[in-house]
Parts: structure tokens; sequence; C-alpha cells
């Protein structure tokens, strides 16, 4: 029976199957009964556009709802082990005749599952993350990363997490809401939401990182002895989660950008360096292009400070010795380390990098 | 073939047909079951399997449905509710209704904050029906993207068809009192 349009609201438009059905998969007899209608109803042609209005408004907010991503890896994993299960029940279940027969295959799968159980017990010693995880009492998300590309992963608080391959990240359900606690396994990139009042801690290993925001990259996987933290911006500091943050026996690390932090998981020893490959860093405060790094008869204090902004690396020298030396040269191209050795052969110096900082030893220069 | 076609096929043991139904739902079980319990993937997935797993030992005692993709989604709700009861009994005193009750309605300040925080229309849009009650909120994804009709709707909510009708209604007029806020508030800041 067909209900009276006539008196519908727009939300009652919305409630008729045969209006949503029309709005979301039109067919050749639905657009001509409502072509039809509206041709006969004018009076009711508000409404009606309203209800069209409605359905396109609430299906643009369900949208990421409908887009929700599964990656063809899982779906793949996920019907070949629904496939073994299947053959498994094919061998065991369809042969079943006899109800005592029934009793002693699931005796047997009994003694098998605690087979299994005893043997993972044995054959696969717990990881810090596993023994993290077991002691959270809110329901935990997990995202694993399956899949041969990094995942984009979005938290709540809008901070975003670049996972490797085969790495997984857990949150509580109530992320964000006293603190911002994350549990790694593996390697991972954060791009941390500024939020002063809920300090941001990835718990990895033995190692806690610690932040307010920035972006850095920690790599805890349960196989290796090294979990190691690099900063790309802004400061963190990374501690051994034996010791709270408050304490001063055991103290932590500060990162500045472009430092790095091995920690030896043997001898729980703290090696603080430069990264590999420092990159140009933009600080939020003096946000500012880069310099192109030429220089024609520049003092080198005037270089080396340049530098050092640069990059958010302490460079330290002998700023006697090297006041009233100039350098002539373009190196825009160069990487971090390049440039020292220019400056340094300039002036006839060597450099060291100890503890995330540059020291450059000795160098004068002769009067032109 | 079609996808009743498709059932026919499986139900006599075809495994290309019942691969060919898994890949064209397991999208759509795997948003709708993570919008039900965001909390773990895994848990998801592993409903997921169980779904299928029992469809392939039942098959010979299954009947035809008439729409698979709402019998699949049921289905996997069953799945899901048996295993979260059996797990949470104790923390879980209050029925769906109980909680329907209790849901706090956000007041218009709170409402405002919403729109704000959101740049682009959809996201606003998405945030507004982020904060409607969860029931409501689920009315409406089966409705308006999965496509089930208000009996099936009624069906995998365990209400009658017209209680599911209310529960879009009730959300479609929440939503339409909250779309006009923003104008109210720029009309009262000129009275001003």
């Amino acid at each position: 029976m067909q209900p009276n349009y006539e008196t519908f609201s727009a939300a009652d438009f919305l409630t008729d199957d045969a209006f949503v059905n029309h709005q979301l998969r039109p067919t050749i007899q639905s657009t001509h009964f409502w072509e039809n209608w509206f041709d006969q109803h004018p009076n009711r042609q508000r409404e009606y556009q309203q209800a069209i209005d409605l359905v396109t408004a609430i299906r643009l907010g369900l949208d990421a709802y409908a887009q929700t991503q599964l990656p063809e890896e899982t779906i793949h994993q996920l019907l070949v082990r629904i496939r073994e299960t299947n053959t498994q029940i094919h061998k065991t279940v369809v042969p079943v005749r006899r109800v005592a027969w029934m009793w002693w295959a699931a005796a047997a799968c009994v003694i098998l599952a605690l087979g299994i159980g005893i043997w993972q017990q044995i054959s696969h010693q717990t990881s810090p993350y596993e023994q993290q995880l077991a002691t959270l009492t809110k329901t935990v998300s997990e995202k694993i990363n399956t899949t041969q590309q990094v995942q984009i992963i979005r938290l709540p608080d809008q901070s975003v997490i670049s996972l490797t391959p085969e790495s997984r990240v857990s949150y509580s359900a109530d992320f964000g809401q006293q603190n911002r606690m994350v549990y790694l396994s593996g390697e991972a990139t954060f791009a941390v939401t500024r939020d002063a009042r809920k300090p941001f801690l990835v718990h990895a290993n033995e190692v806690v990182t610690k932040v307010l925001g920035t972006r850095f990259t920690v790599r805890a996987f349960a196989k290796e002895n090294r979990v190691r933290v690099q900063v790309q911006s802004g400061q963190v500091s990374v501690y051994h989660n034996e010791s709270s943050p408050s304490t001063t026996r055991q103290k932590g690390v500060m990162l500045l950008p472009n430092q790095q932090v091995v920690f030896n998981r043997e001898t729980a020893q703290f090696d603080k360096m430069l990264v590999e490959a420092p990159i140009l860093v933009t600080s939020p405060i003096r946000p500012k292009k880069a310099p192109a790094f030429v220089y024609n008869d520049t003092p080198i204090p005037q270089v080396l400070q340049e530098l050092k902004e640069a990059y958010g690396i302490e460079i330290r020298y002998n700023r006697e010795a090297l006041a009233s030396c100039q350098l002539n040269s373009s190196m825009t191209n160069e990487s971090f380390e390049q440039k020292l050795s220019i400056i340094c052969a300039t002036v006839g110096a060597t450099y060291d990098i100890i503890d995330g900082q540059v020291i450059i030893n000795g160098g004068n220069c002769q009067q032109p | 073939m079609n996808e009743q076609q498709l059932w026919t096929a499986f139900q006599l043991g075809d495994e290309e047909a019942y691969t060919q139904l898994y890949q064209l739902h397991i999208r759509a079980m795997y948003r709708y079951g993570m919008s039900l319990v965001a909390a773990s993937e895994a848990f998801v997935l592993d409903c997921v399997h169980d779904v299928f797993t029992e469809l392939w030992a039942k098959r010979t005692k299954l009947t035809i449905p008439d729409n698979i993709r709402h019998y699949l989604l049921k289905a996997l709700k069953n799945r899901i509710m048996h295993l979260l009861e059996r797990k949470e009994r104790p923390a879980k005193s209050l029925d769906e209704t109980d909680y329907e009750a209790l849901w706090a309605e956000p007041n218009d300040l709170e409402i405002l904050e919403e729109l704000e925080a959101a740049s682009t229309r959809q996201e606003r849009l998405q945030r507004l029906i982020a904060q409607l009650p969860p029931r409501q909120q689920e009315a409406l994804k089966l409705r308006f993207v999965e496509n089930m009709d208000y009996s099936q709707i009624g069906e995998v909510l365990a209400v009658n068809q017209q209680s599911a009708k209310n529960l879009v209604f009730r959300a479609v007029e929440k939503l339409r009192s909250w779309f006009v806020l923003p104008i109210l508030t720029i009309l009262t800041f000129f009275r001003i």
C-alpha cells in the first residue's frame, strides 16, 4: 500500500523505503513513479527537495564510513584462514556418524589445543609489547601493518603514525582523555599534535619516549636488541621504563632535531648521537627559508651560526681563534658533514661529533 | 551469475562461488563490524572468519536469503554480540535500550564547538552524525550506506519496522536542528 505522501514532511520521506531506494539506486520504474508524483504534487516540492538534500547530506557525512579501507592483503589472508578452517571441518566433521566417535574427536581436539598452547608458551617468550598490553584494563585498538607499504594511522587527537611493515601499535579506548599513550612493536614515525597538557608517550620495548608535539621515529622490534629514537623536529625525552620520568636515579636523554639515541637492551645504556644524515629543520617559532649556504668572504662564526640554526645542531669551537677567518664557498647541495669538512679544511681544523654535538678542534687563519 | 545463483552454487559446494560471495561482502562486513566494536580489528576479522566458516559447514541446510548483504551483516552482528556477552558479562548489565536512554544529548555549545573544529562540509556532517546516539548512527549506516530496508534494519537491531523508522526519523530531525544552529548564532550576533 502506498503511504500518504500528501502529508509527508522531509524527514518522513527518509523513513520511506521506496523514496530512499530511489535515491540510492534508481530504477526505470522508480524514476518513472517519482517524476510522475513530482508533477502531480507541485505543493510538496519543497519537502521533496529538502528530503533529497538530507539524503545527500547524510550520505556525505557517512562517506568516511562507506570508504572504510581494508587492505587487499588482509582480505586475502582472511580468505586463506577461512579456507584452512573449512578443510579441517571437512576432514573431521563430515565423516561423523556415531556420537561416541565425536566425543573422542572432541577430546582429541582439546588435548591438541592444550598441546599447542603449551608449545606456544615454551617456544614463544612474551615480548615487552605483549606484557604491556596485558596490563591495560580498557579495551585496546590495535593496528597491525601486514602489508608491504608504510601504513598511515590517524589518532583521535589528529596525530599521525606512519607504521612500517611488520609493525604494530596499540592504544587504549580512552586515548587522549587523560594522557596520550601508545604502545609500539616495530618501527613507526610519529607526527604529534601539540597538546602541552597531555604528554604523548610511546612505549617501545623497555624505552619510553615522551613528547609534547613533534615529529620523530621509534624503532623497536622485539627481536632486535637495540631501540632507536630519532627526532626530526621539536624536542623529546627518552627514558628507560623501569624508572619513572621524575626520578633522577636513571636520567633520561633529551633529544633535539637531528639527534638520535640508541638504547642497548642488554646493558640498558643510552648512546646519544647525531642521525646519519642530518636534515634541515624548520622551527615552528621562527619559520624561515633555508639559507642558500653561499659565502663570499663571510666570517666563519657567521657561517657556523647559520649551520647551527639550519640543522638545529650545536656546534662548539674556539671563537677567538676563528673570529677573523672567512669562507668563500658555495655549499648548497652538500650534506651537513660535507659542509663541516669544507669549513674545517679552510681553517685547518678537525671535527668530532660527541654526544649529539659537533666539536671543532684547532684551526686558525693566515692573514691575507 | 547473480548473487542468488552464486548462493545456490555455493550451497552445492562450489568454492569459487563461495569466494565470490566473500569478495562481494567482506568490505561491508568489515566496516559494519568495526563500527560496532572499533576497539579491535583482529576481533572483527575473527568474527567474519567464524561467519564464513559456519556458512560453509552448514551450507546444505541453509535457505536462500532475499538480501545476502543483510543476511551476512545480521550473522556478523550476532556473532560479535555473542562473543562480547560471553566475555564481558559482569560489566554489561545494561541492555541496549537502557544505554540509549542514558545517552547524554550534546548541548548547543558542544555542537557549535564540533562545527567549528571541522574545516569542510563533509567533516562537519561527519562530526554531527557522530554526536547522535549509537543506535541512531547504526540505523543511518544500514539504511543509507548498506541500503537495507526498514524491516531488515529492524531485524538487525532486534526491533520492529516502525521502531527502526523512528530511529532514523529522530536522527534526521536532530541533524536538521543542528544544521540551522550556526545560522541562528550569526543572527543573534548581529542583533547584539
